[in-house]
């Protein structure tokens, strides 16, 4: 594949946009930065997460410029896209390597199905480029261990791609997350704190998004390169249920409803009970045996930490309409949409208490800006790892249907060899971290 | 007691011993059978039962579960899978050693029988992950095989003690290299660095990231020489053999395995080789590591760099080892000298680290001219927090900074409180910003200060005193502010509207609304109240904003309006959906939506009241409001509402988000051709879309699809060879509405039947498409519920009272208590208000009778269940006077005194007349004479 590179891509591209760059690499060379430097971007994967607004956009503070896809149909819609919606002439690249080491991106982001997103994060860190990178982080604790080591080696700037920990309503929760941070560090409801995600609180697990066993091989379409597709997965036949919207459901490549939203879900608790740089050490499940291959579903499942705070994950009751506590502590509750309990009384008035007590510390929540400033994003490499590990203790716990006890430190599950190899998992040919 | 327990254990570990026999004396094939038609279990501990006695089965058993295997191009291997897979986890545990070396060999067995590569990579993958060292062998024997190769090196990977084994292949090559060196970089494998380095020097111009990236992970000094000049040949940068990152590796393993002077010379080597800032990082990391605070001068240095990532990445580093020293060396790079971004950077960094120590330097930044590392001190200054930096933060409020300050004041790190009230003694626009800064925060201290600025001579002080009000009052000042009000009038600040709320918080809503009316009746500008009557939420207080509403016009009318809008309580939603409707305000609705869904109304309710918006609704948002509250309430009528709006592109997705969400749990309950369509035409929807969630929605409705299928294979009606010799049509044939017309949403067919849902309401009837005059009409019918009625309407037309314009043959549960009173020509089989009929005991609820309705020119007879119960003459039982011959509307000829104008039509429809759920009919035909 030929290479462009920064020169001769921005004569190009100056046809096509009003916005100025100044390139940071070949024009100013490492040490120049220009203060008005606009930064760019490179998306690999743009199947469906990869082609929405969360990163197909461009703007003067970050410019798109490739993207990458080994479903050529799924890179000419990009390309389509990019002429069409941002008047930009996209680099296209069937081989992320090629997108890593276009010396016109400065930020990758990887919106490729979880079993690439190691490899990927670890190659763009060890190519000096920062990384924008979908939930979950990585599929195994092992690959995420690698990332953090890469990115922290490299002295990159990392942004794992959930953001309720510092912005939005909080699902079907009702508030944000920052009174309930502000409740919580405040004291009010006591410790150890107990949290529970479920339907009822508007967490939907996602309970469809299983895979199918006896699946029968069928042909590869043309415009995929399966092969690349599963890149460090283990062989297996080809069937459409494995690739694209519905990859969710196969152990290879995620871990379902939980192993792809669980994330999102988890890592807000973990800012709110101020368990950024921990794990839990205690994993229970109550679920259906899992199959070797297709993901199935699962009906609770609790995290416990050293201090006794607990997670609870709630499959079941939330139709019945049940009022199960968000945050539960010795001395209040805290239910959707803000409604609280202190001291066994409704507190209607809690967000007058609220006011009065400071607002958190300040996240730095724009990734650009920290790009610039190379100061850490409010969810970086280390945080996601902590929150990503809680969904792979889980599905750890998942497949081999049994409790398992959990070394925070040593990030290996004690006493349980079975569990540990679920750690670091095999990865095929030379996809080796 | 205990020793017989272990020997027990003990027995059923041993395999052979136990192999064939249960306590049920199962043989182990029906053992396996048994367990493989309970898998998937269910739960952990059907899960470990399943598992123990499959695994009772020994060696043989286990044999026998391999062997099941079908062809894996088949999928049909599931339930083998489940039990293979399941007794891979079971038996790799404490306690299982046996079973586990049982299930080992028998997975070794099967792989080498089998020509199946995907089973047998299957099977590859159980032993990977129970397999012990011994296993390294085995593994071997296949790294050459061209399917199994990876299975084979990932297996020696992942077990530990399998080191020798790999070593032999390394010095056998018994592989490709570039696999062998890719494992032995990936186990750690550090014996195997000769063979490796020996493989750099041989290959020459093709891939040696294999090679280089074992060195990085495996190496010792020796591989120096060899990663330092590839990486420097790449001149530091990433490339595909990647040289760079295997040096850094290196490096670091050096450092960590305690050969830090090495790992020391090598890192500053190489920070003096690049300018890649990335790799001077790496090395950087290394000498920090080692040196820890005899780095500070490289530290120091590091801030000289015009390269930030390198910078900022020293400052992030030296975190472990920084103290006093380090920050005082730091912060002295502070102040009017020097580069602003090096400034900025190291302020940045001690506010993270929330050094309190060097707060007067960073306090002096707040002036510096450079706008980013101004703003990085007020920042820095919130988080390190304490009194001076309260001090200076508060000087800083309605000046320049005064955002900053003011956003560094919210989320400041101790209590704000003295600082603020000291500042409203301040300047005005210090003041002005304080009041910003306390109503924020609620400091109820500043509330006497902040109602004497209401007054001030500076405009600018009293409405910010106006706008801080609402956040500074407590539940003492709501007269204080009903007397600003109405010192006021119609100019009164709504913001006094906001603050009387705020005054209220925690009050019982009585006292509020007595409290409200007292002053509200007789103001100057009632209007001001509004907000707090809505608050209230009494019954009382809803009555005087509806008539604030009426009665208002303009401003007023809608002050009453958005009031009514906040009120919480189950009334609102009528009260709110007849504005929205009378004066045509679409934003109402939403509301209308959230109150029905808080309502804690019955999903026939529910659904009333989602249809009624659905109705009043333009707006293609509102409308799909409606549909997802259709889907909560979840009846068969929110179904077929929600299906026909699957039609209207606008609300097309919501719609068929709605049908889902319906059938999820429905499967069984609802069925028939109608809900099958309306589940494919939501797969359909979905199928366009392209998100996960989509993605899988279609499987789930396909899932529900099939169930449906399932649940409805009734055997289609088909007529007796007699009835069909005698020349009877099948009307309904279990499935097909085709041969009727009219209310076919009420009347639907489930399960072989025609079933008339629980949400009829006289909602029209269901008509034959054809026309009948003299015929034999057979069905049979069931109740489901006690008191049912209903009826058949013969030679009538339809949209009429067939009772009157032709005639009803009663169907009637006459014997529920309800009917009581019933007239004779009421009861079940008569001909409506002409022929009673013999009235009959009914079948239990839940059974079915049969029934035929002969009409023959004037005479007409019911059969119920074999026996007639009705054999009459319409003609002679009125006389011939269908009709008052006076024609008055009062008929002493019928029985009911009434009029029959349509009995004695030639021909007409045949219908099913309702009066509410719970009967259903069945084989429905007729034959015509």
């Amino acid at each position: 594949m030929e290479k462009t590179n920064r020169r001769t891509f921005l004569k190009q591209a100056g046809l096509l946009s009003l916005f100025t760059i100044v390139p940071s690499k070949v024009l100013g060379g490492p040490r120049h930065i220009a203060p008005s430097d606009q930064l760019t971007k490179g998306i690999i994967g743009v199947g469906g997460i990869g082609r929405s607004g969360y990163h197909f956009n461009s703007n003067e503070a970050c410019r798109l410029v490739s993207v990458c896809d080994v479903d050529s149909s799924h890179l000419q819609k990009a390309l389509d896209m990019g002429k069409e919606k941002l008047n930009l002439k996209l680099q296209g690249y069937h081989d992320y390597r090629d997108l890593i080491h276009d010396s016109n991106v400065d930020i990758v982001h990887i919106a490729t199905p979880p079993h690439w997103h190691g490899i990927m994060a670890v190659e763009a860190a060890n190519a000096g480029k920062d990384i924008w990178c979908e939930k979950p982080m990585t599929r195994t604790i092992g690959e995420g261990k690698r990332v953090v080591e890469a990115v922290k080696r490299n002295n990159r700037i990392f942004r794992l791609n959930t953001w309720f920990r510092f912005t939005d309503n909080f699902y079907g929760l009702g508030t944000t997350v920052e009174p309930l941070k502000k409740l919580v560090a405040s004291g009010l409801l006591g410790w150890p704190l107990k949290v529970t995600i479920s339907g009822a609180t508007g967490f939907a697990w996602k309970f469809f998004w299983v895979g199918k066993d006896n699946l029968t091989p069928e042909k590869i379409p043309a415009e995929l390169d399966y092969d690349f597709w599963l890149g460090p997965a283990p062989y297996k036949p080809y069937n459409s249920h494995r690739v694209h919207q519905t990859f969710r459901g196969y152990w290879d490549y995620d871990g379902g409803g939980l192993g792809d939203m669980g994330q999102h879900y988890m890592d807000p608790v973990q800012y709110i009970l101020g368990k950024d740089d921990t794990s839990p050490v205690k994993v229970e499940v109550d679920a259906p045996q899992q199959h070797s291959d297709a993901v199935g579903t699962w009906r609770k499942i609790t995290y416990t930490y050293a201090d006794g705070c607990q997670i609870v994950l709630e499959g079941e009751g939330h139709e019945s309409g049940n009022k199960i506590p968000y945050i539960e502590g010795p001395n209040g509750k805290v239910f959707k949409g803000f409604e609280c309990e202190l001291n066994g009384k409704p507190a209607p008035d809690i967000m007058a208490i609220i006011a009065e007590l400071p607002d958190p510390e300040p996240q730095n929540t724009d990734f650009i800006n920290c790009v610039k400033n190379r100061e850490l994003f409010a969810l970086n490499e280390m945080n996601g790892h902590r929150s990503c590990t809680m969904v792979n203790m889980a599905l750890a716990a998942l497949r081999l249907n049994r409790t398992l006890d959990f070394d925070p430190v040593a990030q290996r599950f004690i006493g349980d060899e079975a569990a540990n190899r679920l750690i670091d998992q095999p990865m095929r040919g030379s996809w080796k971290l | 007691m205990k020793k017989l327990i272990i020997s027990l254990m003990l027995a059923l570990l041993v395999p052979g011993i136990m192999a064939a026999q249960d306590t049920r004396n199962r043989t182990t094939s029906t053992i396996i059978a048994d367990a493989l038609a309970q898998l998937p279990a269910a739960n952990q501990q059907d899960y470990n039962r399943i598992m123990a006695e499959l695994a009772a089965t020994g060696q043989d058993g286990l044999t026998q579960l391999t062997g099941m295997l079908s062809p894996s191009d088949k999928g049909e291997n599931a339930k083998v899978e489940y039990a293979l897979h399941g007794l891979t986890g079971y038996l790799h545990a404490e306690g299982q050693e046996a079973g586990r070396d049982a299930l080992r060999q028998a997975l070794k067995d099967a792989i080498s029988n089998s020509s199946d590569d995907p089973n047998r990579a299957f099977l590859m993958t159980l032993l990977q992950r129970c397999g012990k060292a011994e296993d390294g062998e085995f593994f071997s024997k296949y790294v050459t095989d061209p399917y199994l190769q990876e299975w084979a090196i990932n297996g020696l990977i992942a077990i530990d003690g399998t080191e020798d084994a790999l070593m032999a292949l390394l010095n056998a090559g018994a592989a490709p290299r570039d696999v062998l060196a890719y494992a032995a970089g990936k186990k750690g494998l550090s014996s195997a660095e000769p063979v490796i380095l020996n493989w750099c020097a041989e290959v020459n111009g093709t891939d040696l990231r294999p090679y280089y990236k074992a060195l990085g992970a495996i190496g010792s000094q020796k591989s120096l020489p060899t990663l330092s000049k590839a990486a420097k040949a790449q001149q530091y940068e990433w490339e595909a053999d990647g040289a760079t990152e295997a040096y850094a590796a290196l490096i670091e393993r050096l450092a960590a395995n305690g050969d830090t002077k090495t790992a020391l010379s090598e890192a500053k080597k190489l920070m003096k080789a690049t300018d890649k800032t990335n790799v001077r990082g790496a090395a950087m990391n290394v000498i920090f590591d080692i040196e820890g605070k005899k780095a500070l001068p490289v530290l120091l240095k590091a801030m000289k760099s015009p390269d930030r990532a390198y910078r900022v990445n020293a400052l992030r580093r030296a975190e472990p080892w920084a103290d006093e020293d380090v920050y005082q060396a730091l912060s002295k790079k502070l102040g009017d000298k020097g580069d602003y971004e090096v400034q900025t950077d190291i302020i940045n960094w001690l506010g993270t680290n929330h050094v309190d120590s060097q707060i007067d330097r960073i306090v002096a930044c707040l002036d510096s001219p450079d706008a980013e590392t101004a703003a990085a001190s007020f920042k820095a200054a919130g988080k390190i927090g304490g009194a001076k930096a309260l001090d200076a933060l508060c000087s800083k409020l309605g000046g320049e900074k005064s955002d900053e300050a003011t956003a560094a004041l919210l989320s400041f790190n101790g209590n704000i409180t003295p600082g603020i009230i000291k500042a409203l003694q301040g300047y005005a626009p210090v003041k002005v910003a304080a009041m910003k800064v306390g109503a924020t925060r609620h400091i109820k201290d500043a509330a006497p200060k902040v109602f004497s600025l209401l007054a001030s001579e500076d405009a600018t002080v009293r409405d910010a005193a106006m706008g801080a009000l609402p956040g500074v009052v407590g539940a003492g000042d709501f007269d204080k502010i009903c007397d600003l009000i109405e010192a006021n009038g119609t100019s009164a600040n709504p913001a006094l509207g906001n603050a009387l709320l705020a005054s209220t918080s925690g009050m019982p809503a009585e006292q509020v609304f007595s409290k409200v009316m007292q002053h509200m009746n007789g103001s100057k500008a009632p209007q001001m109240y509004y907000q707090v009557l809505a608050a209230c939420g009494t019954d009382a207080a809803i009555d005087e904003l509806c008539k604030a509403y009426a009665s208002n016009t303009g401003p007023a009318k809608e002050a009453a309006l958005q009031a009514l809008k906040k009120v919480d309580s189950g009334k609102m939603a009528e009260i709110l959906y007849d504005i929205a409707v009378t004066d045509d305000r679409q934003d109402l609705l939403p509301r209308y939506a959230a109150l029905v869904a808080a309502g804690g109304h019955t999903p026939e309710q529910q659904f009333m009241l989602y249809r009624k918006g659905l109705e009043a609704a333009s707006d293609a948002s509102v409308k799909s409001l409606m549909i997802k509250g259709l889907s909560s309430a979840g009846t068969y009528q929110a179904l077929m509402l929600a299906d026909s709006c699957q039609s209207d592109p606008a609300v097309a997705k919501p719609a068929a988000e709605a049908v889902r969400a319906i059938m999820t749990g429905k499967i069984g309950t609802f069925s028939g051709i109608p809900v099958r369509e309306a589940l494919e035409r939501a797969r359909d929807i979905y199928k366009a879309g392209g998100s996960a969630d989509d993605g899988y929605a279609v499987d789930d409705i396909n899932g529900m699809l099939a169930k449906l299928t399932a649940a409805t294979v009734t055997p289609e009606y088909q007529l007796t060879p007699e009835e069909k010799a005698q020349g009877f049509k099948v009307l309904f044939d279990g499935r097909s509405m085709e041969n009727f017309t009219g209310n076919l949403t009420d009347y639907i067919p489930v399960d072989g039947n025609i079933y008339v849902t629980a949400g009829y309401g006289n909602g029209g009837n269901l008509y034959t498409k054809d026309e009948y005059g003299d015929f034999i009409f057979r069905f049979e019918f069931c109740f489901e519920k006690e008191g049912v009625n209903n009826g058949v309407g013969i030679r009538t037309p339809m949209g009429v009272d067939a009772a009157y314009e032709g005639m009803e043959i009663q169907i009637l549960d006459h014997d529920a208590p309800i009917y009581k009173g019933l007239r004779e020509y009421q009861v079940h089989g008569s001909v409506y208000g002409i022929i009673p009929a013999k009235r009959i005991k009914h079948k239990p609820l839940g059974e079915w009778s049969t029934e035929e309705i002969r009409a023959v020119g004037d005479r007409i007879t019911v059969t119920v269940n074999g026996e007639v119960i009705l054999d009459g003459n319409i003609r002679k039982a009125c006389q011939g006077h269908n009709v008052a011959p006076d024609g008055s509307g009062n008929n002493p000829y019928t029985v009911d005194h009434l009029n029959h104008p349509g009995l004695f039509n030639k021909k007409g429809h045949v219908g099913f007349l309702g009066h509410g759920a719970g009967v259903k009919f069945r084989n429905i035909r007729i034959k015509s004479l």
